[in-house]
């Protein structure tokens, strides 16, 4: 599935993930609008987390009756420090791995609109409707080109990528590893990403208590991926 | 879209009632879905951890999941505006009735 003009390799040869999600099915729903809210630090770690029940229901509305772990996150279109709430009509099924375009991608974007509001550049309603309307539109517009708009195009199942196993992801700087249940990484990948696109290493002092999103083996590539160290 | 349904005395709550493929229905509450949300509200409102953590708490959004079962946390939405700000619980038919605000959970029994 091509998206806007937007080649993307579908690396295991599972195609429709949905990158954008339907708008009859999450046309995206706010919680908060207001940025003095939005912007106090752990903001969303006082917002419910989504029951496994809903989740599963999100995998349905979009015909996801298989997958494997770290393929997908049950997404907000409108995330959670953008305002967004937990209804289902805000919640989508998006890939971890397709490529240019995946949920760590737009996870960048939603850091950055989050900086803008928090330092008064940008209304938050303004974010909230844009990343609703295309989030693809909003990160090239707030973030920069996508890496594929420098790059010569691939096409789906065409590309190496396609066969490329798992477990050598992380040779080509590009896709991390996934934590386990708790948000603990492997010992082979110890960077972990949080959902704040933080990165964190061993023996950082917020390190223990961070629920990894992702894994890195290296700060480096973290860093490579568009994740940023903590503020000190 | 905005319903005039009284939950327990409140009005212009904010209804979505979402159909098994995802997409939202102009239509109303089943009967058993009113009755659901006044029973979920009502155990909320009588909770006293909910009392004293949402001071003045009034319903004013729910979604009706119609893909999920009646007995998974998340068959129903209930938004609250309350004094300090807004908050969201998932209720379900459960065995016994509970509140679990730490988790923005209730149950209530069938």
């Amino acid at each position: 599935m091509a998206i806007a003009g937007l080649p993307f390799v579908t690396p295991f040869c599972f195609a429709d993930s949905p990158i954008v999600p339907d708008a009859q099915k999450t046309p995206g729903d706010v919680l908060m609008t207001d940025a003095k809210v939005i912007c106090v630090s752990g903001y969303t770690k006082k917002v419910r987390d989504v029951p496994q029940a809903v989740k599963e229901q999100a995998y349905r509305i979009y015909g996801i009756t298989a997958r494997k772990p770290g393929e997908y996150e049950v997404d907000h279109l409108i995330s959670l420090e953008l305002g967004g709430s937990n209804s289902i009509r805000n919640l989508w099924p998006e890939s971890f791995i397709t490529q240019p375009l995946n949920a760590h991608v737009k996870d960048k974007l939603e850091n950055k609109l989050h900086d803008l509001i928090c330092s008064g550049q940008l209304p938050v309603q303004q974010a909230q409707q844009e990343i609703t309307h295309d989030w693809i539109a909003a990160y090239k517009k707030y973030v920069g080109p996508l890496a594929s708009d420098a790059q010569t195009p691939v096409t789906e199942k065409s590309s190496i990528v396609d066969e490329r196993p798992l477990e050598l992801s992380n040779q080509f700087g590009s896709l991390p590893d996934q934590p386990d249940e708790a948000g603990n990484c492997p010992s082979s990948s110890p960077i972990k990403v949080s959902k704040n696109g933080i990165y964190h290493v061993l023996g950082d002092p917020n390190y223990e208590h961070t629920k990894a999103k992702s894994c890195f083996p290296t700060p480096e590539a973290a860093k490579a991926a568009g994740f940023r160290a903590p503020k000190r | 879209m905005k319903h005039s349904l009284f939950i327990n005395g409140q009005d212009e709550i904010d209804v979505q009632i979402i159909a098994e493929d995802g997409t939202t229905l102009n239509l109303d509450l089943l009967p058993d879905e009113v009755v659901a949300f006044e029973s979920l509200d009502r155990t909320l409102k009588a909770h006293p951890v909910f009392q004293s953590t949402y001071p003045n708490a009034k319903l004013i959004r729910i979604d009706s999941n119609r893909g999920i079962q009646e007995e998974e946390a998340g068959r129903y939405y209930l938004r609250y505006q309350y004094d300090a700000g807004i908050t969201e619980f998932w209720g379900h038919h459960a065995s016994s009735t509970y509140v679990d605000c730490d988790q923005g959970l209730v149950g209530v029994a069938k």
